[in-house]
């Protein structure tokens, strides 16, 4: 399977001013990532609030440059020139996020919407076309055309996030980057908009990075796993082998944490239930940055940072303890 | 367990509004027992944030209390003086807020804004029970309590943010607590540790633990009994074991297969979308999207039936009318 | 359904929006009231010169100085000139003053804003610098400095009043900018490859507006009375120019002999000026999103 991104040792750090004389100082939201994404596949990015996945989500798309490493899309560096990504890659890589309400300009109705994604691709169309097509759009998120001269305020927020979807496959993505979409959305309807997402992955043969917190849905869709924390990643390998045997401690926490992932993890140990603090994303702590919380944590880990390694077949983790079997 | 510490009778809580009547919260009964953990489950719209206003005496217009009871250690806390109230909440009813960044107050240090809680109900300046704030402090896990009380909100995490608005709610020892949506701002490995510490609090202390909340799963984790909440309607109330291992009403049954992640499957979904409570559906408010529904369900309500010491509402369980 | 039907239906929701923002507006009695009496100043302003009942230049002072009376409705000022017409007269120059002015004022700060606010970085610190310096004048001050380096006159004063009124459009525009572009659809418009100029005014502009259109209606009030303070300093349109300030201005000197010269143009002035503010109230009403919607969590 050949890859359609390439992620290779990705930084981006903020500069966080405190008060007149502070020094400089730096959140490393995302600190030397390398991962890819293989055609086809969905790849579930998992973490919690300072993980930096949706600051890697952002680098992926094209929105946010790093400060050091690349991205490739089929072997092209997406940033080769200048801030932004060159316009024929441009329509390659789209993106859906969070906020239902954030997703849609409310000063414009659906038509307009899906109009301008529509036009963007083909500037060409005649208007009976332009509406044929976002017909065709709406119908693959299982919407009706009455949605169309509606403004966004008068929607739900599960269709909102359905015309989010639409708008980004109007220009005929290969990679979507998903970013909690549905996070923000009720039980039941959480269940619509993902059944719609993965009907759209699979009619337009996308690739997906799928970013969440929630466990359940990683085991539901994904193909694989990337665990981050505090900018880093710790683990990643194929869902079900990192489901039924996890090998980083932060891996484990979160999944004894995640009442969803009950079903579908092996047995829950209990060493690892939640605890502790994580640490300052500005001062982290030296060496491995889970130390805080880790419950094997050994004497070594407070001196050399772990480098994400391969154990096994596909199967990647960044801890010392584990390694060092 | 057994004696009921609060009361839920017929209530009905309606919000008056330009665009219509909101029947928000429409005819509930339910009940909590001393020392017991109930969580009330609901998606949006469904009254669960309406019922926790009504059982904490925090409702305001244009929200109005059109019938019903509610009924805290034998007294209708409904028809209560705001003074009266006063005195029984943070005393007798402590309060678990949603959002830690909302209530605090960013220009007090946590430990004053915990001791007023003192204040408020012995007197005396806030500043003198800073010792029993950081007694509580270490009784919420607060690590380095002495140095905590002097934190702002802001030089604190989300999580011990929350610890200190649990603090607050356990700081007079109350008999009922009532947490909305308590860990809803939280990551997951967070969450569970909070989850983890009210349990705790449970068992030492003998106070009972209304826990309202959209996240299903959560609840099956803590709670001895569950509620489930739809479109202002109580449609399941029963132990949080029974109900997990055989749901009786549709939409619990829906919610539940949802939350069963398989492993690429299609996830259930459930067609149709969250009545209006201004103009819900006659009949069985689920009805429209309830892949049992028959004749009955679009005419007449179903009334809740205890079967065995679960409540149901659903013609098709037990008899109805 | 029809691709025509379809479109006519989609310019039928546009109009109902327009329409259920207007009735909102007209709810607000106070505010319904005085766009009225804007509309018709206005129209004095359009058309005054063509209704006037004598010359408003007409001078003769054996008439001067007359108390109001059924010939002369507003009386007669220190050269005997009908004030009625002069009042009708002057609301071109006191009106369309304060309109160009702040029509320039907002021009060019929206511009500085909106720049400022997207571009970020040098551009925005080098912009924002200038406005603190602009906003460090006291605005009466500045007016009149750039009166006395321009010398007298309509176009002097009404660049001295655009230099006095951009710094805030730009100040507001820039903050209300900051707010529209962390929003996700902004973010996925970059998706699409579009420019950063179509972004600003597609996308950014549009989403702006509310806050643009309020701090103008409050500004055309300030205008005015800006305008006829200039005019009442004798730094405004020349005499005999009937602008209202300038007429409080010459009749000063018979405030407590012949009171009707000063007081019906004052009355006109704060009559105007009050009803931009009511407008302005009434607007700000109707398209601020917070007033509209109220109880979400149920």
């Amino acid at each position: 399977m050949s890859s359609v991104l390439n992620a290779i040792n990705l930084r981006k750090y903020f500069r966080i001013t405190t008060g007149l004389l502070g020094g400089r100082k730096y959140v490393r939201a995302v600190d030397g990532v390398t991962l890819d994404l293989r055609e086809g596949e969905v790849l579930a990015l998992v973490g919690e609030s300072g993980s930096g996945k949706s600051t890697l989500g952002r680098i992926l798309v094209g929105l946010q440059r790093p400060d050091e490493g690349e991205v490739l899309y089929r072997g092209i560096n997406i940033y080769s020139s200048g801030n932004s990504v060159s316009k024929k890659l441009r329509h390659r890589i789209q993106a859906v996020f969070q906020n239902p309400d954030s997703s849609l300009n409310p000063r414009m109705q659906i038509y307009d919407i899906l109009k301008e994604a529509v036009l963007t691709r083909n500037p060409s169309l005649s208007d009976r076309e332009v509406i044929e097509e976002i017909i065709k759009l709406l119908r693959s998120v299982g919407l009706v055309e009455d949605h169309i001269f509606k403004y966004p305020h008068e929607l739900s927020g599960g269709e909102k996030q359905r015309i989010a979807i639409a708008r980004a496959l109007a220009v005929a993505p290969e990679v979507l980057i998903a970013d909690e979409v549905v996070s923000a959305l009720d039980i039941s309807v959480r269940a619509q908009v993902m059944n719609v997402l993965m009907d759209v992955k699979e009619k337009y043969k996308l690739s997906m990075v799928f970013i969440t917190h929630d466990m359940g849905l990683v085991w539901s869709i994904s193909d694989r796993v990337a665990v981050m924390y505090l900018g880093k990643l710790v683990e990643l390998g194929p869902t079900e082998e990192i489901f039924k045997e996890p090998l980083h401690p932060y891996t484990k926490m979160l999944l004894v944490s995640s009442p969803a992932a009950a079903s579908a993890t092996a047995s829950k140990d209990l060493r690892f239930k939640a605890r502790g603090e994580p640490p300052s994303p500005i001062n982290p702590p030296k060496g491995c940055k889970f130390i805080t919380r880790c419950p094997i944590a050994g004497s070594e880990c407070s001196i050399t940072e772990p480098e994400l390694m391969e154990i096994s077949r596909d199967r990647m983790v960044s801890c010392l303890k584990v390694l060092k079997i | 367990m057994g004696e009921k510490v609060l009361e839920v009778i017929s209530l009905r809580v309606y919000y008056d509004l330009p665009q219509g009547t909101v029947r928000a919260v429409d005819d509930v009964s339910l009940d909590v027992r001393r020392r017991e953990v109930i969580g009330i489950a609901g998606e949006s719209g469904s009254g669960k944030s309406t019922l926790a206003l009504a059982i904490t005496g925090l409702l305001r217009p244009p929200a109005k209390v059109v019938s019903g009871k509610v009924l805290f250690n034998g007294v209708d806390i409904l028809r209560l003086s705001e003074d009266e109230l006063r005195r029984i909440r943070g005393r007798k009813i402590g309060v678990i807020f949603q959002d830690p960044n909302t209530y605090l107050n960013p220009i007090y240090t946590s430990g004053f804004q915990v001791a007023e809680v003192f204040e408020a109900h012995r007197g005396i300046h806030a500043k003198k029970y800073l010792n029993e704030v950081v007694k509580l402090f270490r009784l919420v896990k607060i690590a380095d309590p002495e140095r905590r009380v002097y934190a702002y909100p802001h030089q604190l995490s989300g999580g011990m943010k929350q610890r200190v608005l649990i603090s607050m709610a356990i700081a007079e020892r109350p008999d009922l607590i009532v947490a909305d949506e308590p860990t809803s701002a939280l990551d997951v490995t967070i969450q569970s540790e909070i989850m983890d510490l009210l349990a705790e609090i449970r068992e030492e202390t003998n106070t009972s633990i209304v826990m309202i909340t959209h996240d299903l799963a959560l609840l099956f984790e803590v709670a001895d009994r569950v509620a489930i909440m739809y479109a202002g309607k109580l449609v399941e109330l029963g132990r949080a074991s029974d109900l997990i291992k055989d749901p009786l009403h549709p939409y619990t049954k829906a919610l539940l297969s949802i939350l069963r992640y398989e492993r690429k499957k299609k996830l259930t979904s459930i067609p149709g979308s969250i009545p209006s409570l201004i103009n819900p559906p006659p009949g069985c408010r689920f009805h429209p999207r309830c892949p049992y529904a028959f004749s009955k369900c679009s005419k007449i309500e179903p009334k809740a039936v205890d079967i065995e010491g679960r409540l149901v509402a659903c013609h098709l369980v037990g008899g109805s009318e | 359904m029809e691709d025509e039907l379809i479109l006519r239906k989609v310019e039928e929701a546009r109009k109902k929006r327009l329409k259920e923002m207007w009735s909102v507006f007209k709810n607000n009695r106070m505010a319904y009231l005085a766009s009225y009496v804007l509309v018709a100043m206005y129209l004095m302003a359009l058309v005054g010169i063509f209704i006037t009942p004598y010359d408003p230049y007409d001078f003769d002072l054996s008439r001067a100085r007359q108390a109001p009376s059924l010939s002369h409705p507003l009386g007669t000022d220190e050269l005997g000139r009908d004030i009625l017409s002069r009042i009708i007269a002057g609301a071109k120059y006191t009106l369309g003053i304060s309109l160009m002015s702040v029509t320039i004022g907002a021009l060019i700060g929206v511009m500085l804003g909106l720049i400022s606010g997207y571009m970020g970085g040098l551009v925005d610190t080098v912009i924002q610098r200038a406005v603190d310096v602009a906003l460090a004048f006291p605005t009466i001050l500045l007016a009149i400095a750039l009166i006395a380096a321009l010398g007298q006159g309509v176009v002097s004063l009404i660049i001295a009043i655009a230099v006095s009124t951009f710094p805030v459009y730009a100040r507001l525009v820039r903050g209300s900018v900051l707010q529209v572009i962390n929003e996700d659809y902004i973010a996925v418009v970059k998706l699409l490859g579009k420019d950063p100029w179509y972004i600003m005014f597609k996308h950014v502009l549009p989403n702006i507006t509310s806050p643009i259109i309020v701090q103008s209606t409050y500004y055309m009030g300030l205008a005015i009375l800006l305008t006829s303070s200039l005019g009442f300093l004798g730094l405004g349109a020349p005499p005999p120019t009937p602008e209202w300030g300038s007429m409080i201005g010459s009749g000063r000197v018979y405030l407590f002999s012949s009171p009707h010269i000063v007081v019906s143009p004052g009355i006109f002035i704060l009559v105007t000026a009050l009803a931009c503010n009511l407008v302005g109230d009434g607007l700000r009403d109707t398209l601020d999103p917070k007033s509209r919607m109220f109880i979400r969590r149920v």
